[in-house]
Order: structure tokens, then sequence, then C-alpha cells
């Protein structure tokens, strides 16, 4: 019947006075690649810590893979199968690379302290195939052992993108990925996200580089001031004068 | 590759010291009060590493650890003196209780930072208030006398050269489940809590369990260790279990380093000596141990172990140290 990995319906999420999110609704099919764009102050990743559970919803349902998320501790949205990375990289600097992605299997194998104390198993080492293949995955280096922060800020970003890869989500989201990032590697994102796509995975992402969501994205949603004002594929919001009024201006809109 | 935490644990420096510590004895053989301090260090060591387990490895900053500790010394206590237990289920019961205190603390993990330490504080004063109020069973402030001795195998121990075996068998026991802990996948989950909250919940880690599992496993310990300790002395006392010695327990885990597991032993020894030797100034040792804290802050951010990280980071590298950093 519906194959929607995700599914809102009328989230709204209020702080105090502030409407950050106004009854939106949004579904994503399977295999889909979603854009979200708008202004600074949009609501878009408000509306991403509401799917991922950092915040909780003033109103309205939020459904995973057909299950109904809204009161589910965000750590159980990634065992159910999602997987979010941040506008700035948020990885562990202190921690080794393999840390860094191991941290990722989290959901799936339940860190135990028993485990820890009395078990016989060696979980790491049942972790590394799937880490070392997450990090190949992103082309970031081999070296385990490495510690997190001594890698560049675009490697920071790949290696959150691992992270949350290597659990095997259902959906990716991806909360400005070409943000601070140089052509070369811009071009090499949207790769990225082609191939994360290809393994089976959906995307959902935030981005302000009009050329990434264009050329990227199966539909793109457009958010202003917490509300959805329109959606549908590159050509058609492009066209929709409420966008253009709203977000990229009569002018911008003629260019784009 | 991941390196089984055998292979970690046994350096030149762990092996050299377990054998030390088990030698101790010997060189303090002729002086009861000399391995009387030695016994108390060792359970200070345990309450130290306990405590960092929280502190250091799960950020949580508990301020009413004492009064776990006082948990388990009045269980083991009241069970063995009043109700006829043998030592060893007593020593677990000690554990258990410690635990259950802990799981009816458990709810306020979801506070943060400074509620959280403010919340563990009172804890800690409500324990210590039970334990000067109920009367009928811990005897309140005049003390807890007439505990029996340990006895392991229908083998009283009386002799705390005797006894120090025991506590150091603990201590050992303890210190390897610590390590195995922090070198496990529950370990990185810890670790990475610390350093990033949010992405870690965000990465699949039930922070809130991870929480409550260290406040269970800390105040295990310290279960533990107050058992050791009433019947090592035989008589415990409210205060030994209230705020000051916490604070002790938290200068010990400072002074030592947070994240340095033989830290919290040396921190722990330090300490302890320090209130040995101030004990003649009376309330004001206070003031020695206010100005220690102060001096940790400024100038051993790290504690001692980072001290001796940066000193062992100018040498020039040992050829067994090069070998291990390539096999983490």
């Amino acid at each position: 019947m519906t194959d929607a990995v995700l599914e809102t319906e009328g989230v709204s999420k209020r702080f105090s006075g502030l409407v950050a999110v106004d009854g939106v609704d949004l579904r994503v099919e399977r295999g889909e690649i979603r854009g979200i764009v708008g202004p600074n102050g949009a609501g878009k990743t408000t509306l991403f810590n509401l799917v991922s559970g950092l915040y909780r919803v003033s109103r309205g349902r939020i459904r995973l893979q057909g299950r109904d998320v809204t009161t589910t501790p965000a750590h159980a949205r990634v065992a159910i199968g999602l997987g979010r990375t941040y506008q700035t990289p948020q990885v562990f600097p202190e921690l080794s690379l393999f840390d860094n992605v191991a941290i990722g299997l989290a959901g799936l194998q339940r860190p135990s302290a028993r485990g820890a104390v009395f078990g016989r198993r060696q979980p790491r080492r049942a972790a590394l195939t799937s880490v070392e293949e997450a990090l190949r995955f992103m082309r970031l280096p081999a070296d385990l052992g490495a510690l997190a922060g001594a890698l560049s800020f675009g490697e920071q970003k790949r290696l959150e993108i691992a992270r949350a890869l290597v659990g095997n989500p259902a959906l990716l989201m991806l909360d400005e990925p070409a943000a601070g990032l140089n052509r070369a590697e811009i071009d090499e994102l949207s790769g990225f996200v082609v191939e994360i796509r290809a393994r089976g995975v959906s995307v959902v992402l935030i981005e302000h580089n009009m050329r990434v969501v264009m050329g990227l994205c199966d539909r793109i949603t457009v958010l202003d001031f917490g509300r959805k004002i329109a959606e549908g594929t590159a050509d058609e919001v492009r066209r929709d004068p409420l966008v253009i009024a709203a977000y990229l201006g009569g002018a911008a809109g003629a260019r784009v | 590759m991941p390196v089984s935490w055998l292979r970690k644990f046994w350096t030149p420096w762990s092996a050299a010291s377990v054998i030390a510590l088990a030698a101790l004895p010997l060189f303090l053989w002729n002086s009861p009060y000399l391995l009387y301090l030695v016994n108390t260090i060792a359970i200070f060591s345990m309450l130290a590493i306990g405590l960092q387990l929280l502190l250091g490895y799960g950020g949580i900053l508990q301020l009413g650890y004492a009064g776990f500790f006082g948990l388990g010394a009045y269980t083991s206590a009241i069970l063995t003196a009043k109700f006829g237990w043998p030592f060893p289920a007593a020593f677990v019961a000690a554990m258990l209780v410690a635990m259950t205190g802990a799981a009816l603390m458990s709810p306020i993990v979801r506070l943060r930072d400074v509620n959280f330490a403010m919340a563990t504080f009172v804890f800690g004063l409500i324990l210590e208030l039970v334990y000067n109020q109920w009367s009928g069973m811990t005897n309140g402030p005049i003390g807890f006398r007439g505990i029996p001795a340990a006895t392991l195998f229908g083998v009283a121990i009386v002799d705390p050269r005797h006894y120090y075996f025991l506590i150091f068998a603990c201590l050992l026991a303890e210190y390897v489940l610590v390590f195995r802990l922090l070198q496990s996948p529950f370990g990185t989950a810890l670790r990475a809590m610390r350093e990033n909250e949010t992405a870690c919940r965000t990465s699949g880690v039930d922070v809130t369990r991870l929480k409550v599992v260290l406040l269970l496993v800390s105040s295990a310990i310290a279960g533990a260790a107050g058992s050791l300790l009433a019947h090592m002395n035989g008589f415990i006392s409210p205060p030994t279990f209230g705020w000051a010695t916490s604070v002790a327990i938290l200068m010990m885990v400072v002074l030592g380093g947070v994240r340095s597991l033989p830290g919290a032993i040396v921190g722990a020894t330090i300490i302890r000596l320090l209130i040995e030797w101030t004990s003649i100034l009376g309330q004001q040792s206070n003031i020695v141990f206010g100005i220690v804290l102060v001096l940790c802050m400024a100038f051993l951010p790290n504690g001692l172990a980072g001290l001796t990280g940066r000193l062992l980071a100018r040498l020039p590298p040992l050829a067994w140290r090069r070998t291990r950093e390539k096999a983490t």
C-alpha cells in the first residue's frame, strides 16, 4: 500500500512564543532524494530535530517506515532506521575513526555493561567489517586508530555520514551537507548522495546550494516561517510564484 | 586491530605495580598502624575508581557518593551483627542494597549538569540523615559497634595483614572489571557520550540507560567498599558517610586525574595520607584541603596523570611503548 519511509502529519513545534514549525505534512517515498529548502529561520533544522527525536513535537504525528515514532526517543529511532548529520560536523574528536563509526552500531548491538565485563564474545571484531566498509565507502583513511579531531572539515563531514550509514538506515537526513565545502568537494558529495541512494537508502537533505538541490533531488519541499509553501520537482518549485516571492525573490527566481 | 583487553592490561608498569602491591604487607609486617592506613587507602582507592567511572568516563558529577558507601557499610554491619548472616552473603547484599539505592535515585539522570549534581548531593544528605536518625537499626549518631570480623570459608580474618589481601583482591577485581568495561563498546559509548551527548543520541546510543548503568555499577562498588570498611573497623558512624567524605573522594579523583585508573589510586593515597597527617588540626584541616583542591584546579587540570603524561611525552619514546601504540 504505502511505501513511505517518512511521513509527518501536521507536525508543529512551538518554542514559548515562536512557532518554529507549523503544521508540516511531509511524505518521503522509499528510494527518494528529497530536498528541503527555505530562507534562514524557516524551520528546516527544527524539522530535522523533530524527526530525529531531539525535540518533542507540540502537535502532529511522525511515522518512520510505517511505525509511529512521535514519542519514541531519539536513540530508538536510529534502531528503526534513521541516520542524520548536522550543519557543523558533530564527530567525537578525541575518539578514533573506528570508535566514531562503531558508535553508529550502538542501536543494533546495544553496548551492555554485563557483556563487556563477563562476555567472551569480541563485539569489536564483529563490528570491524562494517566499520571498515563504511569508511571505505565514504573514501576516508583506513587508519582506524587515527583521531577524528585530526581530520579536515570535509573529512569530518564524511565521517559523520559514515557513522550514520554503518547501521544501514532506511533514511539518511543530511543537514546542509555542502556547507563549507569547496567546489570539488561539493561534486564529490553529490556523487556520494547518489551512491547512498543506490544502496537503497532514502535521503532528505537541507541545502542552501541551489546547484546541489536542483541537480540531486527528486522532489523539493520549500519551507517559509515554519510552513510548507511549495512542494514538487525542481522545475515545479522553481516556477512556483509563492516560492519566487518568499524565498528567491523576483530577480533571483529568473536566474535560477 | 582491536587487541584483547589482557594485552592492553599487562604493561611492565601494571605488572610491577600488581606485584609490588601484593608484596606490600611484607614490608609493613611489624606496623599494624601502617597496615591499617594502607588498608583504608585501598578501600578509598576502590571508591575513587568507582566515582571516577561516573565523573571521568560518564561526565556525571555525583556529590553524594559517600552515602552509598554508607549503605554498603550499614547493610553489611546490620546483617552480620543483628541477623547473623555470614560475611560473604552480607558483602553481596551490601552491593545489592547500594544498587537499589542508586536505582531509586536513577530518575534524576534526566537532569542536567548542576541540577543533577545538586540532586545527588541532597540524596547523599538524606542517606546521612537516615544513618543518624534510624537509631533502631543504625544506632544513630553514637555509631554501630560490634561488627564481627569478616569470615571466609569459616576462618575469621582478624589480622590486618590478612585483611589487606581481601581488600587488595577486591580492588584488583574492581580494577580489572572497570578496565574491561572501558575497553568494550560500552566504554566507547561512554566516551562518545562525554564528548557529544546529542550526536551520541542520534547515533543510536541510549544515553539515559548508560547513565543509569553507570550509577548502578559505581554504587555497587561503593557498597562493596563500605562492607569491607565495616568489617575491618568493627565500628561505623554516620560522619564517615557524610558529604565531607564525598568531597574527599571527589578530590582523590580530581587530584589523580579524572580519566586515569592508576591516577585514582595515587589520588586516593595522597588524599588519605593528607587526611591522616592533618587530623591533628581538627576542623582546620579543611583549609588544607581547600588549598589542595584550588591548586589542583589551577595547575593540574588533568590531575597527576595529566602531569605524568606531559612529562613522559618529553622523553624519547621507549621501544615497548612504540610497539604498543601500533597495536592499539
